[in-house]
């Protein structure tokens, strides 16, 4: 599983290549770039809020709110989505040990779709935010960046869609005879699990989405109250959507940690068992909170008890992972080499999220927090401190069986103490930030000392991560070129294999 | 060649080069560049177009229904069973020709009165006028001022929320529309559509009026219409005590009825001939 299978080929060969570490390699450039670009835009965000008042940098709200509303649209649908895709196209053949995925043409045209959606959703520059709550995205938001958004999104959602479906074909149907479901690595059930979640997710929203295009044209009113629609049902079908979606971007990565925490604690998972069943029922309870969302929505005090509970009953499937991972390194002989320092990184701020999350679900305590940057500050926890932690790690797990070359360890490692010192001080700061009052998706704020203190620590903790990510992209880059060739045994130097990669096309 | 443990060849490890690397990163480049060349001249445009169902809206405003002539509307305004809040609209200002009919709006949830007196121990309470519950949303019926004079200011209250307040006073019958009245006096209404046959066309249909009286045409249709004594277009004596002639639509006119002596007179819209209306002058 190299770069250039055989022999070099031209790079169009490349883009138009139906094989499976191709497309991989695809999803993982353009996630990268969405990563780098969609970065951008947070910097952009933070410096604005660097000091008081408009015009540090963004002249006025409506640039600024398209501004998030691109950064976050970006981030979730073009960066965490397609890099899970492209690990999982590199790998879930490899262990399933089939040639290819099910379907290699489906898969080539469900990466080609998200390019298209992600230059509708960057070209539009909607400022509807990446949730597009009516009445404002049906009867005010300006066309036709919001109508480009629609579609950016429909688009990459019928790409997730033809890329669960092949996933799961994949993984079901394709497996070899030999090799049966439980003993497929976790990262394999992470996938499916991910992929049923998606198909069971995705249509509501998708629904939502031609009701709230219709809705602008003015033929209907669902969400329209002026047409006696409902505003608040649009949120119920967004959430029932796109809670579950907040577990299709962690169980991935929570997969990805699985494959590298035994590998570099030179210990086989401590509870296999433990960490299916935790897939399983974090797969189950996600559709099961989607209302936390909307506490303060006026829902009868019954309704907002029933979602608290659906809520709480992720964490002790949350905790399953956690405590599986501990239990994998107790005792184990550690290397922290940069992917295993990137998912112990993940798995602290992990713990950081989640701590903030029991306060979110808590409802007395959400009426607190609520639209506050404390919700800013948590959620990025998870999909910045977690996930893109244990994707960036990742990645540097992959560029051996990727490049053939090895990346540069000292420069990771830089790069590592950047982004995960620089993201805790830009989120756990949010956290008390909103505590003091700051509203999310604020343009401005009260010019008073701690909100200024605050917003400029967190600012700077940005400028650190961005730091990071720069020199994590300039080691990629480098030693892609000119990395020492790696040993392609045992290319970390860890001298115990608990499974087999290189194995390829073992049906003959 | 080397083979692997099932005799397939193994894959020899081709490593990219910083030409290739520059070439892949070039595509990215040019890529993103074209993108940028597109967002950024055209960074406003793509945001300028309010959605449609705006234009709608702005283009086609709801149809406000003009009160009935010689009737006066005090809202109950939204949340005014808060104590505190605003509650009837026109307040303590409002003002109600002599002669007009009040009708109370309540445009709150929540059921509320316009009970005359200052609160619920004032022993004159009710005595003047008294709506009875109007309920959320619901408009009171109308009210009649027996004994009123001009002059006089009329304390009232909501029943069921005593700290909600007002006074009305009683103006000249001809001050017309101050205080959210209507045009006072009598007049005629051409409803909207009345130009196809069969629809209902003017309102009231039969009107009572004094000699003397100035009666007020409002054309609520979007076609002209006119307001004209007689029969029909080849009744000789067409127009002769009163005309409007053309009145195009959302506009209004005046009939004086100074030289009408009382009796029962006919008129009809030369236009549409089919729309017929009867004048009772007194």
């Amino acid at each position: 599983m190299v770069l250039e299978v055989k022999k070099p080929r031209p790079m169009w060969e490349i883009l138009f290549s139906t094989h499976h570490t191709d497309i991989g390699l695809l999803y993982v450039y353009l996630s990268l770039i969405a990563l780098i670009i969609g970065g951008a835009l947070a910097v952009g965000i933070r410096t604005e809020l660097f000091t008081p008042g408009p015009g540090d940098l963004i002249a006025d709200s409506n640039t600024f709110n398209r501004i998030f509303t691109v950064h976050g649209t970006n981030m979730l649908f073009f960066w965490l989505l397609p890099f899970a895709s492209g690990i999982g196209n590199y790998l879930i053949p490899i262990m399933v040990r089939y040639k290819d995925m099910a379907w290699p043409k489906l898969n080539a045209v469900a990466f080609w779709m998200i390019p298209v959606g992600m230059a509708l959703v960057w070209l539009g520059f909607a400022d509807t935010t990446w949730n597009a709550y009516p009445p404002y995205s049906i009867i005010r938001a300006p066309g036709p960046a919001a109508e480009m958004w629609i579609f950016g999104l429909k688009i990459a959602g019928i790409s997730s869609v033809l890329g669960a479906i092949n996933f799961i074909v994949t993984i079901l149907r394709m497996k070899h005879p030999d090799l049966p479901l439980m003993k497929t690595s976790l990262f394999v059930w992470s996938t499916l699990v991910t992929s049923i979640m998606i198909l069971v997710a995705i249509p509501t929203f998708a629904a939502a989405l031609i009701m709230l295009y219709t809705d602008r044209l003015g033929v209907s009113g669902f969400f329209n109250p002026a047409m006696g629609g409902d505003p608040i049902a649009y949120q119920h079908l967004f959430w029932f959507t796109f809670h579950p979606e907040v577990y299709i971007f962690l169980i991935p990565a929570v997969g990805m940690m699985y494959e590298l925490i035994p590998k570099f604690s030179r210990k086989p998972i401590f509870s296999y068992q433990s960490g299916v069943a935790a897939f399983v029922l974090l797969s189950i309870v996600s559709f099961a909170s989607w209302a936390h969302h909307m506490y303060s929505t006026g829902m009868s005090f019954t309704e907002k008890t029933v979602f608290m509970v659906g809520t709480l009953a992720a964490v002790p499937a949350s905790a399953l992972h956690v405590f599986n991972w501990i239990a994998t390194m107790w005792g184990g002989r550690i290397k922290f080499a940069a992917p295993m320092s990137f998912a112990v990184g993940g798995l602290v701020l992990f713990f950081y999220a989640g701590a903030g999350g029991i306060v979110n679900t808590a409802m007395p305590l959400d009426f607190l927090t609520h639209d506050s940057y404390w919700v800013v500050g948590h959620f990025h926890l998870f999909i910045a401190g977690l996930v893109t932690m244990a994707f960036i790690g990742f990645t540097h797990y992959m560029f051996p069986f990727i490049t053939g070359r090895m990346y540069n360890e000292r420069i990771a490692m830089v790069s590592f103490w950047l982004i995960f010192v620089g993201l805790s001080v830009i989120f756990l700061t949010q956290h008390v930030l909103g505590l003091y009052g700051q509203p999310r998706r604020t343009f401005d704020y009260v010019p008073v000392q701690p909100l200024i203190i605050m917003n400029q620590i967190s600012t700077i903790g940005a400028y650190i991560t961005a730091s990071g990510a720069g020199v994590f992209i300039a080691n990629m880059i480098k030693s892609t070129v000119s990395g020492k060739p790696a040993k392609m045994d045992d290319p970390f130097a860890i001298g115990e294999q608990y499974y087999d990669y290189t194995r390829r096309e073992p049906h003959h | 060649m080397s083979h692997d443990e099932h005799g397939h060849e193994k894959e020899p490890i081709i490593l990219t080069s910083g030409r290739r690397m520059a070439k892949g990163l070039a595509i990215i480049g040019i890529t993103l560049a074209v993108g940028a060349a597109i967002l950024v001249p055209f960074f406003d445009d793509m945001y300028k177009n309010p959605p449609p169902v705006t234009q709608i809206r702005t283009e086609r405003p709801p149809p406000t229904e003009p009160p009935a002539a010689g009737t006066t509307t005090i809202a109950i305004l939204q949340g005014a069973s808060s104590q505190g809040s605003p509650d009837y609209d026109p307040d303590d200002d409002a003002t109600v020709p002599l002669g007009n009919k009040i009708v109370w709006d309540n445009q709150d949830t929540i059921p509320h009165t316009a009970t005359s007196g200052v609160d619920n121990n004032d022993p004159e309470k009710g005595k003047l006028f008294d709506t009875g519950i109007i309920i959320g949303g619901e408009k009171s019926k109308a009210i009649a001022l027996a004994d009123a004079k001009e002059g006089d200011t009329i304390n009232y209250f909501c029943t069921l929320h005593p700290y909600m307040t007002s006074k009305l006073r009683i103006a000249a019958a001809e001050a017309g529309q101050t205080g959210g009245a209507a045009a006072a006096g009598p007049s005629i209404n051409i409803l909207e559509s009345s130009s196809v046959q069969g629809n209902p066309d003017f309102d009231p249909d039969s009107l009572t009026a004094k000699k003397g009286d100035e009666v007020s045409v409002v054309n609520q249709d979007s076609i002209p219409h006119t307001v004209t004594s007689g029969t029909a277009n080849n009744d000789p004596e067409k127009g002769k005590l009163f005309d409007t002639s053309i009145i195009t639509g959302g506009e209004s006119a005046k009939i004086s009825l100074a030289e009408v002596d009382p009796g029962e007179y006919d008129y009809f819209c030369i236009v549409h001939e089919y729309m017929k209306g009867k004048l009772i002058v007194q």
